[in-house]
C-alpha cells in the first residue's frame, strides 16, 4: 500500500491489475482476490468514468460523488467549472460522464483525493 | 444435530451511554456486568456458573477480555475479544451462540464497551472512500441514491428520528434520555451537513456498555424462568470497501442475505416479527434496512418509515440511544431481551410481542448480522 501512496503523492493514479483475470482491484492489493495471483500495477493514461450519484458536503462547500471508472468505484469531487455543469449536477441524471483530472494525497498523506470534471 | 441445546438469553442490561467522560473502558465495561449480577431481579443468575467471557469492542486495548474476567473474579474455559467494527456486538453474540451449540461452553457472558474516542470510528484502511473517509458521505450517496431510484423523500427519513429520538427520549440509559420532543420540522430544519442528510438524521458515536447472558436449554432452569431463545442466525460479509458494495446494497446486500439465512433458520417469515432493533447510523440506513429485512418489497421503505406497524427501535435506536460502536449490538440484543421476556414489563411497548430481530451492520452495510429472538 505504501508504494501506491507514492504514486499517488506524485499526482499518478495507479490501480492494481490482474492479469489472468483481466480484472482491475481497487482498493490495491498485492494478491487478486479471485485466482490469489500476484497483481501489477496500472496506470490508466486517461480515466473517463460514469458518475453514479452525487451529493452536496455543507461541510465541505463541496460536490462529490461516486464514480464507475475502469470497473472500479471511487468517490471523488465533482468539480464545478461552469453553470451549466452545476445544473447537470442538481438534475443528475444517471451516466453523466466525468473525467479524473487530478488525484493525490491530503490529510498528511493519510487519504487519496480525486477529482472529475463533468464531460458530458 | 439433534442432541444440540437451544441457546437462550436470560439477562442483559444496558449502562447509562454519554458522551465522554475519564471512566476506561474497563470501568465502563463493568457497569453493566455488576448491574446484571446484582440486580435481584436475576436472582438465579450466578457469576460462578460461567465458563465463558467474550469482549466487543474497537478499543486498542489489549488482552481486554481476561482483563475483564479478572475483574468480575471469574476463571472461564474461554476468554476472547472480538472486534468487527460496528456489528462487533452481534457477533460476538453469534460466536457465544457457536460455543453453546457446540458443547464448549454451556454458559458465555457477552460483554460490549466502547469510548467515544474508539479508533473504529474511521476505517482507513478503506481508500475507496478517497478523502471522504467519514461515514456520512458515504450514508448520504446512499441517500442520494435511494431518493433517485425510488423517489424516498427527505420528510420519509425524519419520521425515522422522530420516532427514534422520541423513544430515545424515554430511556434513562440513551444519550437523549429527557431532550425535548422532536418533530418533522425539527428534524427538516436541522443543519444539513451531507445532502440530504441533516444533523438530526445522525446516531453519535458515543461512550457505553451492554451485557447479556446466554445460557443453554440443558442449563436453563439453574439461570431463569422468562428465557428468550435464539431462533434464527444469518450473517454476510460482502467486502469491506465502500467502492465494492456499491453495486449490491441496494439489492442483494449483505444485509438482505443474513436477513434470508435467519429467517430460513427460524423457519419464520418477516410477518411474524413484532418488535425490531434496526442499525439506524443514519435515518435512510433503517429505511433500507426495512426492505432487507423483507416488512416491504425494495423501493417501499420510505413509505413503510411513515407507518407504525411494529415496534421498531424502542430503546431509541442509535439515533436515540447513541452508538458504542462494539456494544450496540449487544444493546439491540438488550431491548429484544426486555421487549420479549416478562422480566422488565415496563420496557414492552405492546404486550403480544413474541419474535424479535436484531439487525446490525458494519462499515457503509458490507457485513451484516440479523439475528431472531422468540419466547417459545
Amino acid at each position: 500500500m505504501e508504494n501506491f501512496l507514492d504514486y499517488f503523492s506524485k499526482g499518478k493514479f495507479v490501480l492494481t491489475y490482474c492479469k489472468l483475470c483481466k480484472k482491475n482491484i481497487w482498493p490495491p492489493v498485492k494478491n487478486c482476490p479471485n485466482c490469489l495471483n500476484t497483481t501489477m500495477r496500472k496506470f490508466p493514461k486517461q480515466s473517463i468514468g460514469t458518475l453514479l450519484d452525487v451529493s452536496y458536503s455543507s461541510k465541505d462547500d463541496t460536490f462529490f460523488g461516486v464514480v464507475d471508472v475502469h470497473n472500479i468505484k471511487l468517490i471523488g469531487t465533482i468539480v464545478i467549472d461552469t453553470e451549466e455543469n452545476k445544473e447537470k449536477i442538481t438534475n443528475l441524471q444517471y451516466g453523466v460522464k466525468v473525467k479524473l483530472t487530478h488525484c493525490g494525497l491530503i490529510n498528511n498523506g493519510y487519504e487519496i483525493f480525486f477529482h472529475f470534471v463533468i464531460i458530458q | 444435530m439433534k442432541d444440540n441445546p437451544k441457546v437462550a438469553i436470560v439477562a442483559g442490561c444496558d449502562s447509562k451511554f454519554s458522551k465522554n467522560t475519564e471512566k476506561s473502558i474497563f470501568d465502563i465495561a463493568m457497569e453493566p456486568c455488576v448491574s446484571l449480577f446484582k440486580n435481584k431481579k436475576n436472582g438465579k443468575i450466578n457469576k460462578d456458573n460461567l465458563d465463558a467471557v467474550i469482549f466487543s469492542s474497537c478499543t486498542e486495548e489489549q488482552y481486554t477480555s481476561s482483563i475483564l474476567s479478572e475483574m468480575i473474579g471469574i476463571k472461564p474455559k474461554i476468554s476472547q475479544r472480538l472486534d468487527n467494527l460496528c456489528n462487533s456486538g452481534s457477533n460476538a453474540i453469534i460466536n457465544a451462540y457457536s460455543y453453546i451449540v457446540s458443547g464448549l461452553c454451556e454458559s458465555v457472558l457477552v460483554v460490549g464497551a466502547e469510548k467515544t474516542t474508539t479508533s473504529g470510528k474511521r476505517l482507513a484502511w478503506d481508500i475507496s472512500r478517497g478523502n471522504f473517509s467519514s461515514p456520512i458521505y458515504w450514508a448520504s450517496l446512499f441517500a442520494r441514491m435511494h431518493m433517485r431510484k425510488f423517489g424516498t423523500t427527505e420528510e420519509q427519513m425524519a419520521h425515522v428520528v422522530v420516532k427514534n429520538r422520541n423513544n430515545g427520549r424515554k430511556n434513562k440509559n440513551a444519550l437523549t434520555y429527557n431532550e425535548k420532543k422532536v418533530g418533522l420540522e425539527d428534524v427538516l430544519s436541522s443543519k444539513k451537513i451531507s445532502d440530504p442528510i441533516k444533523k438530526l438524521d445522525c446516531s453519535q458515536v458515543c461512550e457505553g456498555a451492554s451485557a447479556i447472558l446466554l445460557t443453554s436449554s440443558r442449563r436453563i432452569k439453574e439461570f431463569t424462568d422468562n428465557p428468550v431463545w435464539i431462533k434464527g442466525i444469518g450473517h454476510q460479509t460482502s467486502c469491506a470497501s465502500f467502492g465494492n458494495i456499491v453495486d449490491e446494497i441496494l439489492t442483494s446486500s449483505p444485509a438482505k442475505q443474513a436477513s434470508n439465512l435467519a429467517f430460513k433458520m427460524a423457519g419464520i417469515g418477516p410477518s411474524n416479527i413484532d418488535v425490531a432493533e434496526i442499525h439506524d447510523a443514519f435515518s435512510i440506513l433503517e429505511i433500507m434496512a426495512y426492505e432487507d429485512l423483507g416488512f416491504v418489497k425494495r423501493g417501499f421503505g420510505g413509505k413503510y418509515a411513515e407507518k407504525n406497524l411494529i415496534t421498531i427501535n424502542p430503546r431509541g435506536g442509535l439515533i436515540g440511544m447513541g452508538h458504542p460502536l462494539g456494544t450496540t449490538g449487544i444493546s439491540q440484543a438488550v431491548e429484544i431481551f426486555s421487549q420479549l421476556s416478562n422480566i422488565d414489563k415496563k420496557r414492552k411497548q405492546r404486550n403480544y410481542q413474541k419474535t424479535g430481530i436484531i439487525h446490525n451492520l458494519a462499515a457503509a452495510g458490507t457485513s451484516a448480522s440479523v439475528i431472531i429472538l422468540g419466547v417459545d
